[in-house]
C-alpha cells in the first residue's frame, strides 16, 4: 500500500528524480577524481544526505504548492498515517539505491574502495537517520516554508564527520571499534533504527493533530 | 430511516471563527444538502468529519461505530470530492487513479472506466490541463468507482455548467437508488438542492440552525407580501425575518395562517430554499 505513495513522490518531482540520481551516482566519482581526500566513507553520506535533501526540498515544494492533494490522500484508507510512513520509507530507499550504486562503483575505481563497507554503510546510516531523523519532525511542526532553510545545515553534516574523524578517540575504544567491528556495525544500525523508529513515531503524532487545510 | 452518520458536539475553536457543538445525523437512502452562507462552518465541518482538521471535542458515528476507532474502514465506505484543486497538476488521469486506487478495498475498475466515458475524460489527459469542471467530474468518477456507501462531498457544483450539475444531480439519483447509501453535500447554490435533497441541514456562524426535511420546510415557511400599513408588531412578530421597500413590506414566515387569521389581503408565496437560508441567516444577524 506504501508503493503508489512512494511512487507519487517520485512522479510529482520527476524533473528532478534525474539529478538526483545523477548526484547520487555522480558525486561519490567526483570526489574521488577531484578530492580524493573526501573519498571513501564521506563521499558516500554526502550522495545519500545530498539525494536525501534534494528530493525532501522538492517534494515538500510540490506538496505546499497542493495542500488539498495531501487532504484528499488523508481522506482516502491510506489516512494520514500512512502519508508520513511513506515519506520515511522514501528515504530509506534512497540510503538503499546509494550503497548499492556506490559499492557497483567501488568495484571499478579502487580510490573508492572501502576497509569495511558494511561498517561504513552503517555509519552513514544512523547519520542519515540523525540528520533526516531530528529535521523531519520539526518540518513536519512548522512547515516546509519555516523550515527549508534548516534543511541546509544537513550538508554540513559530512563536514562535521570528517572534523570528528580527526578527533582522537580513546585507544581502548579505537581498539574496540577495530577489533568487534560486527558489533560495531550492529550497534550503528541498531542505533540508526530505533532513531528512525522514534522520529517516525514524533511525526506521526505532529501530523495526526496538524489541520491540513 | 436508520442514521448512516451521526455528529455530536462537535467542536473546533480557530482565532475568528468556531464549530459550536455541532450535531446532525445523516439518514441512510437520502441526499443532505448542507447550506450556509460562505464561512458558515460548512468545510470546517466536513473537514473535521474526514479528520482533516484535528477537532476539539465531539463524537463522529459511522453505523453506530466510533470512526476514531477504525478511521481505515470509515474511509474505505466513503467517497470524497472536495471544492477544487485537490489534484496534482503534473499527473495525468491515469496516473492519479494509479495513486488513489490501490487504497480502496472495493476498487471497481470497470464502473469507474464506464464514469470517465461518461464525462468525456482521457486517460492519459494532464489534470492541469482540465478546466474546474472537467477535474471536478474526474473527482466524482473517483469517489463513485469503489461502492462508497456515503458520498461527502464540499462544495461539488460550484464551477459545473447548468447541464453537467443536472448530469450531477442524476448520477447523485441514480448512486442512492439501490439503497443503503447516502449522499451529503455542501453548496451555498440553493437551486440545485431544490432539484436533488431529500433533507438539509443549515450552518450559520458555526451552529446548526435547523435539520428537517426539505419538503417539510418548503410547506412550513411562505413568503409573506403586503403593503407596510399592515406591518403591526403582531406581524413582525410572525416573520423569521422582513425586508421593506416603497413597494411595501417582503417577509418569510413559518406561521402563514396565523398571518392569514389576522390579514387577509396580504399575499403568501411558496418560499424557495434560498428564502429559507436567507432569512435564517439576516435573522441571527
Amino acid at each position: 500500500m506504501l508503493i503508489p505513495l512512494i511512487k507519487k513522490d517520485l512522479m510529482i518531482v520527476k524533473a528532478y528524480s534525474l539529478g538526483v540520481v545523477a548526484i547520487a551516482a555522480g558525486l561519490p566519482l567526483l570526489l574521488a577524481w577531484r578530492q580524493p581526500q573526501m573519498g571513501g566513507m564521506i563521499s558516500l553520506l554526502m550522495a545519500v544526505l545530498i539525494s536525501s535533501v534534494a528530493f525532501n526540498l522538492a517534494i515538500s515544494e510540490k506538496e505546499n504548492q497542493y495542500p488539498k492533494a495531501t487532504a484528499l490522500l488523508s481522506s482516502t484508507p491510506y489516512t494520514k498515517g500512512k502519508v508520513v510512513i511513506s515519506k520515511y520509507a522514501l528515504y530509506i530507499i534512497i540510503y538503499l539505491v546509494c550503497c548499492v550504486v556506490y559499492w557497483g562503483e567501488m568495484q571499478l575505481v579502487p580510490d573508492l574502495k572501502l576497509e569495511n563497507f558494511a561498517q561504513a554503510t552503517a555509519l552513514v546510516f544512523l547519520v542519515q537517520a540523525l540528520g533526516l531523523g531530528i529535521f523531519l519532525p520539526i518540518q513536519y511542526k512548522f512547515g516546509y516554508e519555516k523550515t527549508k532553510f534548516v534543511c541546509f545545515l544537513l550538508f554540513l553534516s559530512p563536514v562535521i564527520i570528517d572534523i570528528t574523524k580527526r578527533v582522537s578517540f580513546p585507544a581502548q575504544l579505537v581498539s574496540l571499534m577495530q577489533s568487534n567491528t560486527i558489533m560495531v556495525t550492529a550497534i550503528w544500525n541498531g542505533f540508526g533504527i530505533c532513531v528512525w523508529f522514534i522520529s517516525f513515531a514524533i511525526s506521526k503524532k505532529i501530523f495526526d493533530k496538524k489541520d491540513l487545510i | 430511516m436508520a442514521a448512516i452518520l451521526e455528529v455530536s458536539g462537535l467542536k473546533k475553536s480557530y482565532k475568528n471563527f468556531e464549530l459550536k457543538n455541532v450535531s446532525f445525523s445523516i439518514a441512510e437512502d437520502c441526499i443532505t444538502g448542507f447550506i450556509g452562507v460562505n464561512g458558515a462552518g460548512k468545510t470546517t465541518t466536513i473537514h473535521a468529519l474526514l479528520n482533516l482538521i484535528c477537532r476539539d471535542g465531539g463524537v463522529i458515528k459511522f453505523r453506530g461505530k466510533d470512526i476514531s476507532a477504525d478511521e481505515k474502514t470509515f474511509k474505505d465506505k466513503i467517497g470524497v470530492v472536495f471544492d477544487s484543486g485537490c489534484f496534482y497538476d503534473e499527473l495525468t488521469i491515469k496516473d492519479m487513479t494509479a495513486l488513489l486506487a490501490p487504497a480502496y478495498s472495493e476498487w471497481d475498475n470497470h464502473t469507474y472506466k464506464q464514469y470517465l466515458e461518461m464525462f468525456s475524460l482521457k486517460q492519459e489527459q494532464i489534470i492541469g490541463t482540465l478546466s474546474k469542471g472537467m477535474k471536478m467530474k474526474y473527482a466524482l468518477a473517483l469517489a463513485l468507482s469503489h461502492n462508497a456507501e456515503l458520498l461527502i462531498m464540499d462544495e461539488p457544483t460550484s464551477g459545473l455548467d447548468p447541464l453537467m450539475r443536472e448530469q450531477f444531480i442524476n448520477i447523485l439519483k441514480a448512486y442512492i437508488e439501490p439503497g443503503g447509501r447516502s449522499v451529503f453535500y455542501s453548496t451555498h447554490n440553493t437551486t440545485d438542492l431544490d432539484k436533488s435533497a431529500d433533507m438539509l441541514i443549515m450552518i450559520n456562524a458555526g451552529t446548526i440552525l435547523f435539520e428537517e426535511e426539505k419538503d417539510f420546510l418548503l410547506d412550513k415557511f411562505r413568503v409573506v407580501k403586503g403593503d407596510v400599513k399592515y406591518l403591526s408588531p403582531d406581524i413582525k412578530s410572525l416573520m423569521l425575518h422582513f425586508d421593506i421597500s416603497k413597494y411595501g413590506f417582503t417577509g418569510i414566515t413559518d406561521k402563514a395562517p396565523k398571518i392569514r387569521e389576522i390579514y387577509p389581503d396580504v399575499v403568501f408565496e411558496r418560499a424557495s430554499i434560498e428564502d429559507i437560508m436567507l432569512a435564517y441567516v439576516k435573522e441571527s444577524e
